[in-house]
């Protein structure tokens, strides 16, 4: 989900207490905003601090202008083989590729369970928008590959397109006989559990009282939840669990539908809310009326309509990781 | 209602407000501000009952044009703060036009929203209202807090150690809230003591927002040395149906957000929008914000027709409101009408507009035409607020160029108005400004 999302149902949450929706209309109290702030909370720790103290193993820092992707490779598969034989976890940080101010080269990584091996290919120069310049691909040394020694298991089996501003990074942990890789390895870990939103909504509730407590929790908690839905998943009870767990795969981060359709929920909770705790309501329908009427009937109607306002991707990412996997296949066809 | 006139004050309001949305920095409410006190000098000059005619014509033409000086010119307002970068890369690559053309078909489509929105304007905004005007002190908090929290940081995380890359990303988030806080600073200033003499004071905001918004944007470009290429003027764009109801949505929500809601700008509503369309494609984001800026600007005015909403919202509604109050349902139709009328001409005008400012910034070196509109700036701001204005537009300036050089959202300027409001709304504001001793 993206972050207006998560920000929109945490104030929603919040809605929910008559005391507290009466303190903000009565009292000017913050008590909703912190339903907001709690439910933006966990990647805002993610993205604005949690990255920035990783330490990593490998660093890879390709020349945008004479890229090496056997290089590239190279030091994936040897992080990779380091981590399996040795038992100890092995992170490298892949940089991105910047031209000149809103030019970057983009290229991909991936991991090929089949192969056992990393497949890295150089792809076209980009602007900051992502959309490729075409004819601007490598005429060769785009490809390159190295072996893993090892049986590969990762959350998405899906290329990673690296373009603009900062790069990923990865983690190779061996699990039993198997690699396991891990996209993002700071993301959704402590930042994306139950424990530590109680810890941080208990020291709110002991500043603002317990209202405030209560609200910043759900908020925090809601936002793990719906991430839930995603592919990521989240480390939910950490220090006692120790790894994120998989994501429901039901929703993309990146849906534009799925994020309208939370924050236009969100929205229809608020102003029913704030309409039944005010001292005149005017909305008289019942709630699942309401809900049927202003939600499920329209959100059913933009679900049916929206494939035909399907716009074409012109950054062509998903295309080019497509691209990537059809490639990988046909090696694979001709190698069986 | 006469129709003739109708057509003579729905002109000239077109008519001034296409020779005001060129000029660089000038704001169609400094312009119908000087309008209402001659008007109120020279009684006959405009009619209490074409008044609302005459400023819808307006507010719909600056609406269309005011992307010209932001993308040729370099000299942004806050609605158009977002679509400047862009706008000026396509203007780099030669496509500057397109860029006007593309955000041309994003207000049109914006007017064609508003127009179709009636009956939403008169069932469910009366009632949203209703709910949420109580609530404004918090939801606008609520702004301020998404605005600090959304800021992505901006650092290549290519220092030597952690630390390193960590204060590399936080120049920019730090200089975003210290942004936020001077220009909340400044407006804690300006609206409790008017720096300007009484009979100006009404211009109180415009050197302020200049000194934001324009006139950094203005040095960074004397400093980059831009140097335009040729212009390319095409014949068709590329967008679809598909495209321009994406943006088209996208931008009407966040335009509307931005005109329902007190003192949020534009350029909020525009980074609202930015948000909700989350694409990646340059095309949808202009148009969206063509869309958003007209929706602000027009819909905040037409508002103040819908007769059982009773909100006034932006500038134009709060300065005619004293000499007209609308009644009934057909002084709406008659704003409506007005709307869609300026909104044909304007939509026509842009292309002839853009093409004669692209005329003059390929023949004359871009650098000596941004020296020229820095200078004419200066010198408007000295005419319109004196001495003091230019102090004012100094200082607003030097705030300006905070997220300029660090790279920070320069949206974040809007704390001028977003903190002095939410300190009133809160009760804390006359506190605050005795605390500074800016009353006794």
């Amino acid at each position: 989900m993206k972050g207006i999302a998560h920000f929109a149902t945490g104030i929603a949450v919040g809605t929910f207490f008559k005391e507290a929706v009466l303190k903000a209309l009565n009292d000017q109290s913050f008590v909703l905003v912190l339903g907001g702030i709690f439910g933006l909370l966990p990647d805002t720790l993610d993205f604005k601090f949690g990255k920035y103290f990783e330490k990593v193993d490998y660093v890879i820092d390709p020349d945008p202008n004479k890229p090496k992707p056997q290089e590239i490779a190279k030091i994936l598969a040897k992080a990779a083989n380091e981590a399996y034989k040795t038992g100890k976890p092995k992170k490298v940080q892949l940089h991105t590729m910047k031209i000149s101010a809103f030019r970057w080269r983009r290229y991909g990584v991936f991991f090929n369970p089949k192969e056992k091996n990393v497949v890295v290919e150089i792809g076209p120069e980009v602007s900051t928008s992502q959309v490729p310049y075409y004819g601007t691909e490598p005429k060769r040394n785009k490809v390159g590959k190295a072996k893993i020694k090892a049986k590969l298991s990762q959350e998405v089996l899906k290329p990673s397109i690296i373009d603009i501003m900062t790069g990923p990074s990865f983690k190779f942990e061996r699990k039993g006989d198997l690699l396991e890789i891990k996209f993002l390895p700071w993301h959704r870990q402590w930042s994306h559990s139950f424990t530590v939103g109680a810890i941080l909504a208990l020291v709110v509730g002991l500043i603002f009282g317990k209202l405030a407590g209560i609200i910043s929790f759900l908020g925090w908690a809601f936002h793990i939840i719906e991430d839930l839905f995603g592919f990521m998943g989240g480390n939910l009870l950490f220090p006692i669990t120790k790894d994120r767990t998989k994501g429901a795969h039901l929703i993309k981060a990146s849906s534009s539908l799925g994020n309208f359709f939370v924050v236009y929920a969100s929205v229809l909770i608020i102003l029913f809310n704030l309409d039944r705790f005010s001292n005149s309501p005017i909305i008289k329908t019942p709630w699942y009326l309401y809900f049927l009427f202003y939600f499920i009937i329209p959100a059913i109607l933009i679900f049916l309509i929206a494939p035909l306002f399907k716009i074409e991707d012109i950054t062509e990412r998903d295309k080019m990781a497509e691209k990537f996997l059809e490639e990988m296949d046909e090696v694979s066809e001709e190698f069986l | 209602m006469n129709f003739l006139n109708f057509i003579i004050y729905s002109f000239a309001g077109v008519l001034i407000a296409s020779i005001v949305s060129l000029i660089p920095a000038l704001h169609v409410y400094n312009i119908a501000g000087l309008i209402i006190l001659i008007s109120l000098n020279y009684k006959n000059l405009i009619p209490s009952e074409y008044l609302p005619v005459f400023m819808m014509s307006m507010i719909v033409t600056y609406s269309f044009l005011n992307i010209i000086p932001s993308i040729f010119l370099g000299a942004p307002d806050d609605s158009t703060i977002f679509v400047v970068l862009p706008g000026q890369k396509y203007m780099l690559e030669g496509r500057g036009f397109e860029a006007v053309v593309v955000s041309n078909i994003g207000s049109l489509v914006g007017i064609i929203f508003l127009f179709i929105s009636t009956p939403f304007l008169f069932v469910f905004l009366p009632k949203i209202g209703k709910i949420l005007t109580p609530h404004m002190f918090w939801i606008l908090t609520l702004i301020l807090v998404y605005m600090i929290l959304s800021e992505w940081p901006k650092g290549m995380e290519r220092a030597k150690t952690r630390l390193g890359n960590f204060w590399d990303a936080w120049k920019s988030l730090l200089a975003g809230i210290l942004t936020l806080i001077l220009s909340g600073f400044l407006g804690i200033i300006i609206f409790n003591k008017s720096l300007l003499p009484l009979d100006i004071s009404f211009q109180n905001i415009m050197p302020a927002f200049v000194g934001l918004f324009a006139v950094p944007w203005i040095i960074t470009n004397i400093l980059s040395k831009v140097k335009i290429p040729k212009q390319y003027i095409c014949k068709t764009v590329d967008l679809n149906f598909n495209l321009i109801m994406r943006g088209g949505v996208a931008g009407f929500l966040g335009g509307m957000f931005a005109a329902f809601f007190p003192v949020v700008t534009g350029g909020i509503g525009g980074l609202l929008a930015g948000h909700a369309t989350a694409q990646r494609d340059e095309r949808i984001f202009v148009l969206s914000q063509g869309v958003s800026k007209t929706v602000y600007y027009v819909g905040a005015f037409l508002l103040f027709f819908v007769p059982s909403l009773n909100v006034t919202r932006g500038g134009l509604a709060w300065m005619i409101s004293p000499f007209y109050t609308p009644h009934t349902i057909n002084d709406y139709l008659i704003a409506l009408g007005t709307m869609l009328f300026a909104a044909g001409l304007s939509f026509l005008i842009t292309f002839a507009y853009s093409k004669f400012v692209i005329k003059i910034v390929e023949k004359i070196d871009y650098t000596i035409i941004s020296y020229f509109v820095l200078a004419f700036i200066v010198l408007l701001v000295f005419y319109l607020t004196g001495f003091m204005g230019i102090l004012i537009m100094l200082v607003s300036t030097m705030i300006g160029l905070i997220p300029v050089m660090f790279n920070s959202r320069r949206m974040n300027c809007l704390g001028i108005l977003l903190i002095p409001i939410i300190l009133n709304m809160s009760g804390l504001g006359p506190k605050v400004a005795l605390f500074l001793g800016l009353i006794k």
